[in-house]
Formats: structure tokens, sequence, C-alpha cells
């Protein structure tokens, strides 16, 4: 049963870091709460739904994993552009205006999935796995979905680590990230890397509903559930902290996992929120997060 | 081309006709006052499909009771037609909307969705004698005076549904109970573990997961440790019982499964399970042959518009109209002390989807509707057996009627 929890707890942890690294991009770069960022997950659900399923498997009768990987690149692509254009359109008015950036957020989530709701209906539906089967690992029953999940999730955050340090763009984000005005006096184009924190952000969500509906479902409010627990793991792992996202992603996977069987959903999740304040009290800089 | 003159005639004749009937069509029209019913229901949020779905049944049985002449009451002709409001399935949406409805749109009667918000839509329409009809839980309808439930209570199909496994099933004794956590799930789950309990079983397991819940590996995995004969799952959201079943499934658990509430969605949702096996006995399939033949074309409507099969408890907010209809030609009044009298006394019916129906219960606030159970077999869902309470024979036995104007449709079958 340990093994079982365990890797319970790592599929929870692979999913809700990957769910909430997009939101603390955005607020890292632009000082916004993104509360839209459900609504680019369910985006990108309907990319799994619309482009995997419907057209390339069914209808073009391309091979699953194949399919998925265009897709999935599709969205990155689709997805990030959205941002990009939203932040250049709408976003750049709000930036380090974090009420008013707040309140444009909900009004683009309310925007979003009333509209997909309108365009797609509002019935659930399921999207089928890539790689389907269950597999048994150390005594554990895990599903090759999730399992894919789990080692996709593992690779976008190891790409998004890497993008960020290494790369000479993510270099500039992390100089805006620490003071936008002083970046600028060093030729950092602000206006485009903010814009680009917003893409890869949104980008990172939808990815993220790419992967995880084929294990739930769709439909157009999935999202919400999300935004909730990435709230969580912000506030846990440290506001502008991408490697506290990651760990704190992890130990509320762990934290569900070994909860839930102990104490059962609603005890863990009211321990979440007793969690969340406790850190605020004690370290409301999070696990990882800078002190102001 | 010549045309006779005999023939110019008749042609002159027709169209004078035709002129004269739509005038006069147009003329009784525009004489009809028009009945509002507020619609409460949940347009947003996780249940949305099964808002946009009631709120096309409302919209739907009001055309096709207009299209059959509306209802006369002492010489007035009314039509009817709908305001809808979202609640987005919460008491303070509920409590919004019959503010708004009631106080500025001024409603003539209510139709409310979901028990939690039939709860805050009762305080207004309690207070202000508004007829209140709906597909709800709520305890709201036995305390008050004026609100009617028009889906079958878990008291009326669970105690049917568990003797019905437990004939089939002696052996399995161990249930596992699991529920959504609202209202409708929490009296679903302490009413059923008195039945599973009194049928000599024990109850190993008994947890609710939350609404917006959309990962249950923690949970099943929890329920499974407990090695259960039969897992029971009560008051889901559209779907969202089939994600369980795919959890359940990927755990490797290969009991019996009871809980289909939406069936083809759950079926959908539970991925390449396809739910095998699990049996259902709250909902209705309204595109089977065996119910009558409007039942059959408001379901082809409603796949039409919203691309998904009538589900169960939507088809309450056709039926609240249908019912509304038959009581005020009974009653011919707009009183809803009348009405309400009217729709509780022995010889009430009318034409719901399920064919005849009649309200029974206690205070007589409930449709008396058969129960169905079924079990999805080769990814899709066949009817089982159905039961019928005694309650429910009686009270169509002694009914008279339906005696209103039905649309033609209901002359088919």
């Amino acid at each position: 049963m340990t093994s079982q929890l365990i890797f319970n707890g790592l599929m929870l942890g692979a999913v809700f870091s990957l769910v909430a690294l997009g939101l603390v991009l955005i607020f890292s770069v632009m000082n916004v709460v993104n509360f839209a960022h459900g609504e680019f997950y369910t985006m990108g659900g309907f990319m799994a739904f619309f482009i995997f399923q419907n057209l390339f498997v069914k209808t073009l009768g391309w091979p699953h994993l194949f399919s998925y990987f265009i897709v999935l690149l599709m969205t990155m692509v689709l997805i990030g552009t959205v941002g990009f254009v939203i932040e250049k359109a709408i976003m750049s008015s709000f930036r380090d205006d974090l009420l008013m950036g707040m309140m444009a957020t909900i009004a683009l989530s309310i925007i979003f999935s009333m509209g997909m709701a309108s365009i797609f209906g509002a019935g659930t539906v399921q999207v089928f796995h890539p790689v389907p089967g269950v597999m048994s690992v150390l005594g554990a029953r895990v599903s090759r979905g999730r399992m894919f999940i789990m080692i996709m999730a593992v690779f976008m955050c190891g790409v998004l680590t890497l993008f960020i340090h290494k790369s000479r763009l993510g270099k500039a984000m992390r100089a805006c990230m620490l003071n936008p005005e002083v970046a600028q006096l060093q030729g950092i184009n602000y206006n485009f890397i903010s814009a680009l924190g917003f893409g890869i952000g949104c980008a990172l969500a939808a990815v993220a509903g790419l992967l995880v509906v084929p294990s739930c479902s769709l439909n157009p409010f999935v999202g919400g559930g999300y935004l909730m627990k990435s709230f969580i793991i912000v506030i846990i792992g440290g506001l502008g902290s991408l490697p506290g996202t990651i760990v704190a992603g992890f130990i509320l996977g762990f934290f569900e996992s070994f909860g839930s069987f102990y104490f059962g959903q609603p005890v863990v999740i009211l321990l979440s929120f007793v969690l969340i304040i406790v850190m605020l009290i004690v370290r409301p800089q999070g696990l990882m997060g800078r002190a102001e | 081309m010549k045309i006779s003159k005999t023939k110019t005639v008749a042609i002159l004749i027709l169209a004078s006709m035709l002129l004269v009937s739509s005038w006069a069509y147009a003329e009784s029209t525009s004489k009809a006052k028009t009945l509002i019913i507020g619609q409460v229901l949940p347009l947003s949020g996780g249940a949305a499909l099964w808002g946009q779905q009631s709120a096309l049944m409302g919209k739907l049985a009001c055309e096709m009771w207009n299209k059959a002449g509306g209802v006369t009451i002492n010489g007035q002709k009314y039509i009817y037609d709908t305001i809808t409001c979202d609640s987005g399935f919460t008491a303070k949406g509920g409590n919004a909307c019959a503010q708004k409805l009631v106080y500025q749109d001024k409603v003539h009667f209510m139709n409310s969705f979901g028990s939690t918000v039939t709860n805050a839509v009762g305080e207004f329409t309690e207070a202000q004698k508004i007829l209140t009809l709906g597909p709800f839980w709520s305890k709201v309808a036995e305390n008050g005076d004026y609100t009617f439930r028009l889906i079958s209570t878990p008291d009326q199909t669970d105690s049917a549904a568990i003797a019905f496994f437990r004939k089939k099933h002696p052996d399995a004794k161990r249930i596992a109970m699991l529920g959504l956590n609202d209202m409708a799930g929490v009296t679903s789950m302490e009413l059923d573990k008195k039945i599973w309990l009194a049928e000599g079983c024990d109850i190993v397991f008994f947890d609710y997961y939350e609404r917006d819940a959309t990962e249950f590996y923690p949970i099943v995995t929890r329920m499974l440790a407990t090695k259960p004969d039969i897992i029971q799952g009560l008051s889901p959201r559209p779907g969202q019982w089939g994600v369980i079943i795919k959890t359940i499934n990927e755990l490797g658990y290969d009991g019996i499964i009871a809980g289909l509430d939406d069936p083809k969605t759950d079926i959908e949702t539970s991925g390449e399970f396809r739910a095998e096996g699990v049996y259902g006995y709250g909902g209705y399939t309204f595109y089977d042959p065996v119910l009558p033949t409007w039942s059959n074309y408001v379901d082809k409507i409603c796949q039409e518009k919203t691309g998904k099969p009538l589900a169960f408890s939507p088809a309450g907010c056709w039926e609240a109209i249908a019912c509304l209809h038959e009581a005020l030609f009974r009653a011919q009044s707009l009183d809803p002390d009348v009405l309400v009298k009217t729709m509780k006394a022995d010889d009430f019916c009318w034409y719901s989807l399920y064919g005849r129906a009649a309200f029974g219960g206690q205070k007589r606030v409930s449709i008396m509707v058969p129960t169905l159970i079924g079990q999805a077999q080769d990814g899709k869902y066949v009817q089982l057996e159905k039961v019928e309470s005694e309650e429910c024979r009686q009270r169509l036995s002694s009914c008279r009627g339906p005696l209103a104007n039905y649309p033609d449709i209901f002359k088919s079958k």
C-alpha cells in the first residue's frame, strides 16, 4: 500500500507542479495573479479533444503517440501566442497593478469559460490516452497514461528550468523578475519579456491540460479546480520561486495522497488551507521565496 | 398558361381564408396573457450541462404547450414563457436569482434546480406563495407549502435498487459508499446507509468527495483498501462518476459497482473501461423506446441542441411545465392555494416523460415514478428491471385523466 501511496503522490505532485509553474512565472514577471490560468488549462484539454482525438486519430488515422506529440507542440505554440497577444492587448496595462490585474484576469476567466461553454457545449467529454493500459510498479498499480503524464511533467519542468537558467531570454526574464527597472536600464526589452512570460505561462497551463485531461475528464469549467490548488502550491513554494513551486507541488501531491488515505479527502482540503495560514504566519515568503 | 375563372375564384377564396385564419390566430395570441416561469439553473460550473439542458427543457415545454393553445382559465387564454437565471449551483446564487425573479421580474411560478439552491429559493417563494416546481431533493418540499419535487428521491429509488442488488448478489455484504459532498449527496448517503444496514450488510467505507474534484486516486485507494464487495456512488455531477469508475478500474478493482447517474456521459468518461458491468438506478435514458413517444422526441431535441442525451435531473424542468399546465387547467385559477390543493388531490395526474405521473410521498409533494435499474453492457446502457412502488400504483389507479389539452405528439402513444 505504501508504494501505491508514493506513486499516487508522485503522479499528483507532477501534475500540480506543472499547472502551478505557469502561474508563478506570470506573477514573477508581471506581478499579476492570473485568475484565467485554469481556462488556459481547459483550452489545452480542448486541443487534445478536437485536434489530437477527433482530427488526427479518428479522422486522419495517425498513430496515437505521434499525433499527441504534434498536438503538444501545436498547443505550446498556439496557446503561447494567444497568451502573448492577450498580454500585449490587455494585460500590459495592468503590469505591477495587482488589484486591477486580478480584476482583469477574473473577467478573462469568465469570458473564456462561458465562451468555451457556448462554442463547445457544457457537456463533459473524454479524451483517450495516447498510452492506454495499466502497469504494476513495485507492487503499485499505475495506469500507463498517468506514468506518461508524470514523465512529461518532470520533463517540462526540466526544460523550463533550463530555459530560465541557461538561455539568453531566460536570463532576461530572471532579470525582469528581480527588478524590471534595472533590467530595462541594461537594455532588456521589458515589454517583450513580460508578454513572453505571460505566453509561456499560458502555454504551460495548456500543456498541463493536454497531459492531464485524458486521465480525468473535460468540460469548459474543469480548470477552476486546478487554479485553487495552484494558489496553495504558490503560497507554500513561495511567490516567484520556480524551484519552490516544483517542490511545493510534490509536497501537496504527497500530502493529498497520504492524507486522503489516512484521514479522508474533506480533512485534507481543510488541512491544506490550515497549512496556508500557518505558512503565511510563520514563513510568509514560502519555502523558497525571497523575503521582502 | 391560362387559368380558368373557377380556379381563380378558388385560389382567391383559399388565400382570403388563409389571411383571415392567420389574422384570427394573431388576434387570439395577442389577447393571450403570459405566465412567466422563473428558472433558477446551474448555467456555469461543473453542472452547466444540466443547466443548459434544463433551460432548453423549460423553453421547449413552453413552446409545445403554447403551440397546443396554451391554457384557458375562466375564458382568459394564457401562454407560457420563461426567464432563466444562473445559480452557479450554489445557495448564494440561488438566493440572488430568487430575489431578482421574484421582486424584479415578478414571475408567476418558479422552476428550481438542485437541493441547496431550492432551499435558498424556497425562502422567498414560500413567503410570497409562489408555486415552485423542479428537480431537487431538498426538504423544503416537505417543510413548505408551495414547493413540489419533480424527480424521484433516493427513498423511492434506492430501497428498490438495494433490494435488487441483494437479490442478485446475495454474498456481497461489504459495502463502500462514496458520495458528493453536497446536500443531495449527504441526504442520499445517510439514507442508503440505513437501508444497507437494515439488509444486514456492513458499511466498510463511507466518505465524501468535493464538487470540483478531478483527481480520485487518493480517495479510491483508501476505499479499495477496505476490500468492498459493492461500491456505491451517490449524487455525482455529469460524467464525474465515469472518472471515478475509471480510477477504480485502474487500481484493479473487479467487484460490483453501482451508481451510473447520467449513464451515457458516465460510460463515455470512464474511458477504455466503458463502465462495463456497472449498475445504474437513479437515472432514465429518455431515448429508450419503452418510454412514451414524446419522451423520445424531447430527448431527440435535447441531443440536437446540447449534443448529449437528456439527463434525468434536467427532465424535471420540462416536467414542471407539463405538471403546471394540467394543474392550471383543472384548478381554473391562478391562486397558489387552489393550485396546491388541486395538485395534491387524489385524482390529479399529468402526462410526464415517464407516462402518467402523480404526486405522492410525504405531504404528497414528490413525483411518483417507477425505478429503472440498468447496467452498462458492451459500452451501452441496458435496462434490467422496472420496479414500481405500491404507492405509485395506487396513486395512478385513483387518478382521472390527464384532462388538459396536450400537444399532438401525446396522441401518438
